[in-house]
């Protein structure tokens, strides 16, 4: 029995309770879902959005026109895996990986804003593409951090709990029967 | 290690899902799918616009109106390469037309180029919607108007929308005649600031009904 089986620190203890994964999975999971709903009510619209940022070629114009295609249903599909917990720690990886592209990317365009007209930049605001409509930039900013914090617990967490599939690693000790663990003569 | 593994594992099963599924919902969809190949925003190059109509005998430039090769008053050259290939109007350029009486009789065409909604809220009266990047979805309505019409006037939103730009391009590769064709730069914004007459609904599609 290794230390930390036997003094378990506080995160574990906190993880092993399912709660942390489970609260990450339904915010994260119902939020990439209701975004990528939204996303794929209007596929030329998200196109439209997406081109702003200019970080994919024009041409050939494969690249563009299938990211419009192809990440609102992996997001649906992303969220829909980790509230029922299924490949979640894949689906919250993707979200976070996903994040840490479109962050940086909104942060640019933004500052871009901010150096051609000048707006100051708290005040700086536009329609992302990322379902929510004009938004201030700042705020979106800080709340992709926090959901990309929020993705990484599905990524590191051992507990499976409440989850269709998978088991905990490390799971908490259960209790032996004592009928069980007295060896037999 | 092992945790590296299954993450991996799962990013490029829901990634191979992602794909298979976007892709195939795109080919399934009735209405918005898009075209994976095609280039939505190009614009051809200011090259290929066509020389300046001198079959009347004239180079008169209507007002409000002016080719971006023939510049107004002609004058020098402009040095400035114009942003589209296609013959720009303006306000009053519109006004204009819209109080041409070929425009009651059906032969000047305003085009809107937004979406449903930015469209039946409000439009220049007795333009036809047509979205360009789902042109087939009205073009049997479009068509009529537009093919053998002495002018087609093209607008979106205004300002950054492009939308106008790519209406006109598809025009062009629908087969009417780049010459009938004017870009309303200023677009809806203007017309809108400047208090242009304004129609709502959709009376595009209630003339269809018998």
């Amino acid at each position: 029995m290794s230390a930390n089986d036997v003094s378990p620190s506080l995160i574990r203890r906190v993880d092993a309770t399912g709660v942390p994964l489970a609260l990450a999975r339904l915010v994260i999971g119902g939020y990439f879902i209701y975004t990528g709903i939204i996303k794929l009510e209007d596929p030329v619209l998200f196109l439209k959005q997406i081109k702003q940022y200019e970080m994919l070629p024009l041409d050939p114009a494969y690249f563009l026109n299938g990211t419009a295609v192809i990440l609102p249903w992996l997001e649906l599909i992303c969220g829909s895996a980790l509230v029922l917990g299924v490949f979640v720690r894949g689906a919250g990886a993707m979200i976070a990986l996903m994040l840490a592209v479109f962050t940086p990317a909104i942060f640019l365009r933004a500052l871009a804003i901010h150096n051609t007209e000048h707006t100051p930049f708290m005040q700086i605001a536009f329609d992302c593409g990322c379902g929510t409509g004009e938004i201030i930039i700042w705020k979106k900013l800080l709340l992709n951090f926090l959901c990309f914090l929020v993705a990484l617990v599905p990524v590191f967490s051992n507990s499976r709990r409440w989850c269709l599939a998978g088991r905990s690693r490390s799971a908490p000790a259960e209790p032996v029967p004592t009928s069980v663990a007295e060896p037999t003569s | 290690m092992k945790i590296i593994k299954q993450t991996g594992c799962e990013l490029l099963a829901l990634a191979v899902i992602g794909l298979v599924v976007g892709l195939s919902a795109n080919s399934l969809r009735a209405q918005g799918s898009l075209e994976l190949g095609k280039d939505y925003f190009y614009i051809p190059p200011t090259e290929k616009l066509p020389e300046p109509d001198h079959t009347n005998g004239t180079d008169k430039v209507e007002p409000g109106t002016s080719n971006p090769k023939q510049p107004e008053g002609g004058g020098e050259p402009v040095s400035e390469k114009p942003k589209y290939p296609y013959q720009t109007i303006d306000y009053a350029g519109v006004v204009a037309v819209l109080k041409d009486p070929d425009t009651q009789t059906g032969l000047n065409v305003f085009v809107d180029a937004r979406n449903d909604h930015a469209y039946e809220a409000g439009h220049i009266p007795g333009a036809v919607q047509c979205d360009p990047y789902n042109v087939p979805q009205y073009w049997d309505n479009v068509e009529p108007r537009v093919m053998g019409a002495l002018k087609v006037v093209v607008y979106c939103g205004g300002g950054d929308c492009e939308d106008s730009a790519y209406m006109c391009r598809e025009l062009v590769n629908q087969g009417v005649p780049m010459e009938a064709i004017y870009l309303y730069e200023g677009g809806w914004n203007e017309w809108d600031a400047k208090h242009g007459p304004v129609e709502t609904g959709r009376p595009d599609a209630a003339e269809e009904t018998p």
